[in-house]
């Protein structure tokens, strides 16, 4: 744990090399080799069992919950940092090397620090320290759209984040009674025996700010433009990390400080579910890729929360049922891990396009599958992976959801489950067009792309090859997810619950034995090589002869449109706080700035302010004094005994009146 | 052994029946649909004579992709796959996930390789086929979950052969019988829900480019797959009702009774697809969205307790 944080500080301080290039590869090396040592802290820990240290003095305490998060943070980092060397190329031209170097790494380090963390205060801070360096990371690109991004992001967070955090803080206070004594133990002892509203309050301000930085349906809005504005390596670590410390949350503080109960289990079951609905719902009519990976993201956590939210429910009502419950908690958390790991890299592929074509939008890209080859496997894998299609991960840990849902005996989850598998089908149709978009097909237009560095596809092909890995050989990791002592059954070949089994090994080979002795017995014999059927047409723009990414499900979204009505009102509100929220800000920035002197000047984003000369508080309050001295400056040399003699008059009555006064 | 030994026997004949009928089964069907048309129609052998064909043309290439070359292969995979993961009489050739879930992803999985193919070539007609395909599974795959939902609870179980031995006659299981039919139906792409492969309209979806013995593949897989599904349901509808299964005798007997079963639904099929025209798409997603909300009060019912 020391040796990664000490990579990401010496990252961090890599930054101020002079050279753009060389500063960002060195940063994010070293967040790389940081990413290595967390890695290496959850192999200690898994086999030493949970481990109490004091770090600069911080108190950590390693438990098997924060080894799961600690592991994803480790495959999310390693993949992306080493994605990023070649990567953060693109940037060059914003020329702050530092910035990111200092961000990135932060932003690494503090997500460590939150899933480790003994104590309610450095939980705070850490996670505010995740906010801030995430914050600055989204608008790392300074165009104006991100910039907009990144302040309702950051504001969103504000007030959905850190107020509820800080308010749960004083109410750890007030229980505990010392700042020094904040560890989660005095926490948990104090709440034991505390009243039943304290509870709710601690838990519910709690929840509150899981919620939102989690991206759960009433919070939704700032997703989508927030991982879109980011650069695509970040992209993948807000979306396969950082999202996952929100779950570490619910887990660690709400789930095992504050206790759980029947009704907050399927309320947290029934959010999961609504929010893969909406999220994924949203993700089938996206055209911006990162837009649309980011709406999945929303459809995933919506899935964990499903299968927490079924551990949550049925774990206290013990027997058979907790047994049912502890699996939808384990599959719940397998998924998170999953879900970190597709995600990431379908985000790196996302990032991978860009970096050669310089676009994200669906609408453009076309016919990359030749080109780059490697991507275009990946993102394959990713996509099969990320619909639940066997063998790949995504599959496994669905599919435990739904049985852990579909056996609960309870009509609620039962009902979340089989949204769940319908929402799987529109996932699957999302990334059908995803892929079939993007490396579908061929086209003149980018006939001369190559394929990405080296390093960009070995940070792809470690995520994407894990897919592959875990969903054959779950085994690998279901000892250290296993927190919740599930009674799975996994043996080598084969995962399931009671009778319920699926044997992915035995699966993989016999599609491909199936598949493979076909293909040898029967080799496709090709003829003449053709161009693809246009029924005759001489003039066609052959880039075009395809379906644009908007019209793929067209019909199917009109038919449903009465849901998206619906949700855009959710959103509508959502979005509508925040935006008065940012209009409130702007207000009080605009007195900060020299456009009031300009009467009639609207301020609406921060491009409005930018155009105005900054003026600094200091100086403000100064300034009255500074203008009647300057004003007395022009006066004076012109000025007439006649007129003096008035002033000293002045003066002179003035002074008598204050001291008769007096 | 001597076990093991009738098992072996039900499992060859199993894969037998899994190989060799699907295009027999066309082959009925296209001979009612002749007799409805007061036509004498091909030989039964005909679908055969027409694979055997494709298999011996060489196919014409309209792409490089590797993915082109192997969708086919792996469509055929999938679908053998799930074929032997059914029950005949009461042996699975290869049980490698004997549930309903896991049966649904792999039959999936041919959809999902065909939607790949005519992804990866540069044709409109292609592109829009494979995207109604997508919405059609998009339709049934609620209809279906929402199915299982009705089996598990019922069953208490989403294991086939738990749902088999405890499923009770309940009047939210007839009716789950009677939908589970409808979604099957359109998932295996007959008339009128032919829209991905709609011939006239789409010059056969994401086939278009497809000929020679690649085509000859696809039509294998499409044909085992409409069986797979077909003998999904003759298991959920008959296995439950015959108790318990001892015996190789009785065995026997339910083989026997899933293969007739089987062989006589597909001239109702076939008379459906005779006197219907394909749907659109949009017609189709109301129709399945409408049978969803009725899936859903059946699950309701089913949780009280009818």
């Amino acid at each position: 744990m020391e040796y990664a944080l000490g990579a990401f500080i010496i990252g961090g301080l890599l930054g101020f090399i002079k050279d753009y290039k060389a500063s960002v590869k060195a940063s994010s090396f070293m967040a790389l080799i940081g990413s290595l040592a967390l890695l290496g802290e959850v192999y200690n820990v898994y086999t030493n069992g949970p481990e109490r240290l004091n770090l600069y003095r911080i108190p950590l305490h390693i438990t098997a919950t924060s080894n799961v998060f600690l592991l994803i943070l480790g495959i999310v980092g390693t993949a992306a940092s080493l994605y990023a060397i070649s990567y953060m190329d693109i940037f060059e031209r914003t020329g702050k090397g530092w910035v990111y170097a200092i961000a990135y790494n932060t932003f690494l380090a503090s997500m460590a620090l939150v899933v480790t963390v003994n104590s309610m205060e450095y939980f705070v801070m850490s996670w505010e320290l995740m906010t801030l360096s995430s914050f600055i990371l989204v608008f790392f690109s300074e165009k104006a759209r991100d910039v907009g991004a990144s302040v309702k992001y950051y504001i969103t967070m504000h007030f959905l984040d850190t107020i509820p955090l800080f308010l749960a803080l004083g109410t750890a206070y007030s229980l505990v009674g010392s700042f020094e004594k904040l560890s989660f133990d005095n926490i948990a002892t104090a709440l034991a025996s505390a009243p039943a509203h304290t509870k709710i309050v601690f838990g519910g301000l709690l929840l509150i700010a899981f919620m939102a930085k989690a991206g759960i349906v009433p919070f939704q809005f700032w997703v989508a433009e927030t991982y879109r504005a980011a650069p695509t390596s970040v992209s993948a670590v807000m979306a396969g990390a950082m999202e996952k410390v929100t779950l570490y949350g619910l887990i660690a503080l709400v789930w095992k400080l504050v206790g759980t109960t029947y009704l907050l289990g399927i309320a947290i079951a029934l959010l999961g579910a609504t929010t893969l609905t909406v999220g994924t719902l949203y993700a089938l009519r996206e055209t911006n890729a990162k837009r649309l990976l980011a709406y999945h993201s929303i459809g995933q956590m919506g899935y964990i929360w499903l299968g927490i939210g079924i551990g949550m429910a049925l774990i206290p009502k013990g027997g058979a049922l907790a047994a049912i419950g502890a699996l939808g908690a384990f599959a719940g958390l397998f998924h998170a891990l999953n879900h970190a790991i597709f995600k990431g890299s379908l985000f790196l592929s996302a990032g991978a396009v860009e970096y050669r074509t310089g676009t994200v939008e669906l609408e453009e890209l076309g016919g990359l599958g030749r080109q780059m080859k490697w991507t275009a496997l990946a993102a394959l894998f990713a996509s099969l992976a990320i619909a639940g299609v066997p063998p790949f991960n995504g599959f496994i840990s669905k599919w435990l959801i739904y049985v852990a849902g579909y056996q609960s005996k309870d009509f609620l989850l039962a009902f979340g489950a089989l949204l769940a598998v319908f929402i799987s089908a529109a996932t699957l149709a999302s990334f059908v067009k995803f892929y079939g978009t993007q490396f579908g097909g061929e086209m003149k237009r980018y006939k001369e792309v190559r394929e990405v560095p080296g390093t960009m596809l070995l940070g792809q092909w470690i995520l994407a090859g894990l897919t592959l890995l875990i969903g054959v050989f779950p085994g690998t990791v279901t000892g250290i997810l296993n927190v919740f002592n599930a009674p799975i059954k996994d043996g080598v070949y084969r995962i399931g619950f009671g009778s319920v089994l699926f044997s992915p090994v035995l699966f993989i080979v016999l599609v491909a034995v199936i598949a493979v002795g076909f293909y040898l017995s029967f080799r496709p014999e090709y003829g003449k090589e053709a161009t693809p059927w246009d029924c005759g047409t001489t003039a066609l723009n052959e880039d075009e002869y395809r379906v644009s990414s908007e019209g793929y499900y067209i019909k199917y979204e009109e038919k449903i449109g009465s849901f998206y009505r619906f949700s855009d009102w959710f959103y509508m509100i959502g979005e509508g706080i925040i935006r008065y929220i940012v209009r409130g800000y702007m207000w009080i920035a605009s007195y900060f700035v020299k456009i009031v002197d300009t009467p009639y000047t609207r301020i609406e984003t921060l491009d409005d302010l930018r155009r105005g000369r900054v003026l600094n508080a200091d100086e403000e309050a100064l300034k009255p004094l500074i203008r009647f001295l300057r004003i007395a400056c022009d006066v004076l040399p012109g000025i007439r005994l006649g007129t003096f003699v008035v002033i000293a008059l002045i003066v002179v009555g003035a002074v008598i009146g204050i001291l008769m006064a007096l | 052994m001597a076990l093991d030994i009738v098992k072996l026997g039900f499992s060859l004949a199993g894969i037998l029946i899994m190989l060799l009928l699907p295009p027999y089964l066309d082959g009925i069907a296209r001979r009612v649909k002749a007799r409805l048309q007061y036509r004498r129609g091909p030989p039964l052998m005909q679908t055969w004579y027409d694979l055997q064909k494709l298999f011996a043309l060489p196919s014409v290439r309209p792409t490089k992709s590797a993915l082109f070359t192997w969708a086919p292969y792996i469509a055929l995979a999938s679908a053998i796959s799930a074929a032997l993961l059914l029950p005949y009489g009461n042996v699975v050739p290869v049980d490698f996930g004997f549930n309903l879930v896991v049966f649904f992803y792999v039959i999936l999985m041919v959809s999902v390789a065909l939607m790949f193919a005519g992804l990866s070539v540069q044709n409109a007609f292609s592109h829009l086929g494979s995207a109604r395909e997508m919405q059609i599974v998009l339709t049934v795959e609620p209809l279906i979950a929402v199915l299982y939902g009705v089996l598990a609870y019922n069953a208490g179980s989403l294991n086939i052969a738990d749902i088999i031995a405890n499923l009770h006659a309940t009047p939210s299981v007839i009716l789950t019988y009677i939908l589970l039919a409808y979604a099957l139906y359109v998932e295996s792409g007959f008339v009128p829900f032919d829209i991905a492969e709609a011939e006239q309209e789409v010059i056969g979806g994401p086939l278009t480019e497809y000929s020679g013995r690649l085509l000859g593949v696809f039509y294998y897989a499409i044909h085992i797959k409409r069986f797979t599904l077909l003998w999904f349901f003759v298991s959920l509808l008959t296995l439950p009702w015959l108790g318990p299964i001892g015996t190789p005798g009785r065995a026997a007997l339910a083989l026997a009774l899933q293969f007739i079963l089987t062989v006589s639904f597909y001239p109702v099929i076939a008379a459906l697809e005779a006197t219907n025209a394909r749907l659109r798409i949009d017609q189709v997603v109301k129709m399945n969205t409408r049978a969803f909300f009725a899936g859903i009060i059946i699950l309701a019912m089913a949780f009280m307790g009818w």
